[in-house]
């Protein structure tokens, strides 16, 4: 006898289900990506207050505008686009970026002295929000970046180029890039 | 003929890939990936790569996942109440989705960051306490009620009469730095996140050796040893030093100050 196993709706079903009026859909859904969605956050936050609003308020706007949803991008990407971009607006108001002072910039040591390490946290919140969303997602989170730059709609080498800026930033801040002539 | 000395940019470009986009050509990268000098530094951008791959972020703690799932139920009006979170879902709609252990609805992590021993008497931001008729269930307030505040100065003149000779070493001390250093990139200094501000603040408690108007690389709301605080982590001028200062939410009084580095 033929056991079948009880179909599991994907995502895109989950949100047709919830756009035709299941109530419970969209919260299932929403489940499903809460680890990746908090990453995302908190990392690029850096604080878990600010990462826990900031994920309450995308997944009230996404289901809110759940019917904005095309199928360009998974209903992954959408989502994970909604808390980002709710990140980025977050720095954006509460901190006009200040840049390090100009030793913190990554380039060799001339005294050639031990670097003081940043832990990977803490340097990762020097990096304007741009940059650190890229070096979050490709970095951290380990998203392709074809799909970073669907997600940002941005071009590849957009992404490219923040993860290069940041990394070379993180590099010297980590202690990474030291004086060897 | 020689190729111009690398330069940091350039080889994290290559390390990034935009090579392949035409900005560097073929000759040019090869070049550095044989120049001894480039492979050092490519290395130390695939340690920084390394560093990042191992920081993944741990699971949503199960009270903020409660949290936002009572918040999806009241945006769809339905009721909000315990275990509604956990419940499976109904034949025909979805399956699968794990029942999370649902925490409180509204419980949040504590705001204010306690440095040493005596944060138990925390006066802060309160958490998540609207109710669950709230649009946004555990959403954090800024308000601090008027009676909080009435106590806040009680606090803050004790405080002041403590610290008024100075900062001093106490059980707090060794917590601080620590604290600093998750404070880098923190933008919670209320009104010393203003330049203007805080340059005003730090000429009227004058912690020794750090110029007012030294740039803002951090700053939060804590509680050092029992008083509540403003942290803040300002640049120095030398690299890989940064200063940090306790001041009192008013700045009549320097609570500590430290450093990072150096």
């Amino acid at each position: 006898m033929t056991r079948l196993a009880p179909e599991v709706p994907d995502d895109a079903q989950l949100l047709a289900a919830h756009r035709a009026g299941d109530p419970h859909a969209f919260g299932v859904l929403a489940e499903r990506h809460f680890d990746r969605l908090w990453g995302v956050a908190l990392r690029t936050l850096g604080h878990p207050d600010d990462a826990a609003d900031a994920v309450q308020e995308a997944l009230v706007a996404a289901l809110r505008r759940a019917d904005s949803y095309r199928g360009e991008a998974s209903v992954s990407t959408w989502l994970c686009r909604i808390v980002v971009n709710g990140c980025i607006d977050r720095l954006r108001r509460a901190r006009p970026t200040v840049p390090l002072p100009d030793h913190a910039q990554p380039r060799p040591d001339p005294a050639g002295a031990v670097t003081t390490r940043l832990a990977v946290d803490a340097a990762l919140l020097t990096l304007p929000p741009e940059q650190r969303v890229a070096i979050v997602l490709v970095d951290v989170q380990g998203w392709p970046v074809a799909e970073v730059a669907q997600l940002l709609e941005v071009p590849v080498g957009t992404v490219k180029s923040r993860c290069a800026r940041g990394r070379s930033r993180l590099a010297a801040l980590l202690g990474h890039l030291r004086e060897d002539g | 003929m020689s190729s111009p000395r690398p330069h940091l940019d350039e080889l994290a470009e290559l390390d990034a890939g935009l090579l392949d986009t035409g900005l560097l050509d073929a000759e040019r990268a090869q070049a550095l990936r044989d120049d001894p000098a480039s492979r050092a530094v490519l290395e130390a951008l695939a340690a920084t790569r390394a560093d990042l791959a191992a920081m993944a972020a741990p699971p949503v703690p199960a009270a903020v996942a409660a949290r936002w799932a009572a918040a999806l139920r009241v945006e769809q009006g339905r009721p909000d109440h315990a275990g509604e979170a956990s419940r499976p879902m109904p034949a025909g709609s979805a399956t699968g989705a794990a029942p999370r252990e649902a925490g409180p609805t509204g419980a949040g992590p504590a705001d204010a960051q306690p440095i040493g021993a005596r944060s138990a008497d925390t006066v802060r931001r309160p958490a998540g306490r609207r109710g669950p008729a709230g649009p946004r269930p555990g959403m954090r307030t800024w308000r601090r009620p008027a009676a909080v505040a009435a106590a806040l100065l009680v606090v803050l003149a004790a405080a002041t009469a403590l610290h008024r000779a100075g900062p001093s070493a106490d059980d707090a001390q060794p917590a601080l730095v620590a604290q600093a250093r998750r404070s880098i990139g923190v933008r919670d200094a209320g009104a010393l996140t203003d330049g203007s501000r805080r340059a005003a603040c730090l000429r009227a408690v004058a912690p020794a050796g750090i110029t007012p108007t030294a740039p803002l690389v951090g700053g939060r709301q804590v509680v050092f040893a029992g008083h509540p605080g403003v942290l803040l982590v300002l640049g120095t001028g030398r690299r890989g030093v940064l200063a940090v200062v306790v001041v009192d939410p008013g700045c009549t009084a320097l609570l500590a100050v430290d450093r990072i580095g150096g």
